[in-house]
């Protein structure tokens, strides 16, 4: 982390490794499509490496970043879901059952099938860390609301998992 | 850790790899080592400084045009470190079109925003009002919203369809012919034999020509009388076509070498490409006579701006360059590299002012007002 704070490519590079992944599948796990994630997760990372010389030195980046991405991602679905799609393809058709079984992983493919009221809150829970306080503030929903969501989704899955 | 937790981290998203390798040469673009040989050129600039310092002064003195001096020196440094920065909005404006199997997107500085399904190629008209677009044997008029205009087939797969400047027409390849079909839709007439570049429009006196390769010649001819101008031999089969914005000069891009024809199909000018190297893109900028090169040397591009006798190498990518396109002011240029179209601001004599990038959803295609 100090080597990517004084710009060495070999801090920028272990950052990328150990922090990528996680942004790219939680951005694809909440949009669902592969070029917006890419979009969202990229668009994320160099908006954090850009601002690193701001960064408080104190804190962790994980969080930071997967903060970023997620706040991304959330107004990349809420903005896809008012977008009118037009052509033969809507994103908005994408079959969440057709999506998951083209997955090699099970439970990703489980998460991925969920419907977004419950995918999106156990994304931010199980994937990236946030506690559901820090959901209800991230999607401007009741804490209530939140908790409530990720327990039908965990019952879901262990549902489909089972 | 919940054992979801770990699940969901140690799985794979579906294009997580190619999503990987795509951004990671971005994020590594934002490092700013210092690196080695910077040390060793400290070390001579200590050791040669009085002496540079000296006969920079003298020439800042003793030269009349001191000023010149200066903006020549930084014109040379600024390619050497070019620094892509993602880029937040879209440098030089405008609405960049870009296509593939996601759809069809039109990117501006407010982000992307797809317009229509799976296509192959596209192309906007003179003022961006309509998209060209092709997908397998059908051409298909798009309104920026998306809407479908009308559209027509054939029993080949279309390809490089090119809206005329004027707008009135729509010149396009298909099956070992070029085609020209009015902007309405109206009117396919089949004009000549043809195959490989894209066509290139030009305007001349308000008659509409286009140039086209027809396997090693180049051809010109009018768009409304379809009357013969020029047909010119080329060493190969060329690759990209482009007029100069005050329609007298044709770039022609071969795999080897790229050769200049004025208005008349007369071959002012050629340049062959270095050894281990080969052409694959270039384009004229849309004013004045500066034009682009993209020349691939193994898994690497380079970008050359052509200003005048000036050729100025200004930027080495990883990665294919799959197209070029100017904007609509002429100021940036854009180039399609993979899923990532990268701006270049080109600078006076040849020189580099900027980089961007920003991403796509497809091959980047063209970029209007």
């Amino acid at each position: 982390m100090r080597a990517a704070l004084r710009g060495e490519a070999a801090g920028v590079d272990w950052l990328f490794r150990e922090h990528w992944p996680t942004a790219y599948r939680a951005a694809w796990l909440i949009v669902r499509d592969e070029a917006t994630a890419e979009d969202i997760a990229q668009e994320g990372f160099l908006a954090a490496l850009g601002a690193l010389e701001r960064f408080d030195r104190k804190r962790p980046f994980g969080p930071w970043l997967r903060t970023i991405v997620a706040r991304r991602a959330i107004d990349a679905a809420r903005a896809r879901a008012v977008r009118r799609e037009v052509g033969a393809e809507p994103l908005s058709a994408l079959p969440a059952r057709e999506l998951a079984e083209g997955l090699a992983d099970d439970v990703l493919g489980a998460v991925a099938a969920l419907p977004d009221e419950q995918r999106i809150p156990i994304a931010l829970r199980h994937l990236l860390g946030f506690t559901p306080g820090e959901i209800a503030d991230l999607l401007d929903l009741p804490r209530g609301t939140v908790n409530s969501r990720l327990r039908r989704g965990l019952d879901a899955l262990s549902e489909e998992l089972s | 850790m919940s054992e979801l937790t770990r699940r969901l981290r140690e799985g794979r998203a579906p294009g997580e790899d190619a999503a990987f390798r795509r951004a990671h040469p971005l994020a590594m673009a934002m490092a700013r080592p210092v690196p080695p040989r910077r040390r060793r050129r400290r070390a001579l600039v200590r050791a040669l400084g009085p002496l540079a310092a000296a006969l920079i002064a003298a020439g800042l003195l003793l030269t009349t045009a001191g000023a010149d001096v200066r903006s020549w020196i930084s014109d040379r440094v600024a390619p050497s470190k070019p620094e892509p920065v993602r880029a937040e909005t879209l440098p030089g404006g405008g609405r960049i079109l870009t296509a593939g199997r996601d759809g069809l997107f039109v990117r501006t500085s407010r982000g992307p925003r797809r317009i229509f399904g799976d296509v192959g190629e596209a192309a906007w008209s003179p003022h961006g009002l309509f998209v060209a677009a092709t997908r397998g044997i059908e051409l298909i008029a798009v309104s920026p919203r998306g809407e479908r205009r009308w559209s027509l087939h054939h029993r080949a797969p279309i390809r490089h369809p090119r809206w005329a400047p004027t707008g009135y027409q729509i010149a396009y390849l298909s099956g070992g012919s070029i085609y020209l079909v009015d902007g309405d839709g109206s009117d396919d007439t089949r004009l000549a034999a043809a195959d490989g570049a894209a066509p290139a429009w030009r305007t001349a006196r308000g008659h509409s020509q286009v140039a086209y390769a027809d396997g090693r010649r180049v051809v010109l001819r009018d768009s409304i009388d379809h009357r013969l101008l020029f047909a010119t031999r080329v060493a190969r089969r060329p690759l990209a076509l482009s007029w100069s914005a005050d329609g007298r000069l044709l770039l022609v891009v071969e795999r080897d070498r790229v050769q200049l024809l004025d208005r008349f199909g007369t071959v002012v000018r050629t340049a062959r490409a270095p050894a281990g190297t080969r052409n694959v893109a270039g384009s004229f900028a849309r004013t004045g006579r500066a034009w682009t090169l993209v020349r691939a040397q193994g898994p690497s591009s380079r970008l050359m701006l052509v200003s005048g006798d000036e050729t100025v190498k200004v930027l080495q990518l990883a990665g294919r360059v799959d197209g070029v396109t100017y904007s609509p002011r002429g100021d940036w240029l854009a180039l399609g590299v993979g899923r990532s179209v990268w701006l270049v601001r080109p600078g006076a004599h040849a020189s580099l002012r900027g980089v961007r990038t920003v991403p796509a959803h497809g091959h980047l295609m063209d970029w209007a007002q």
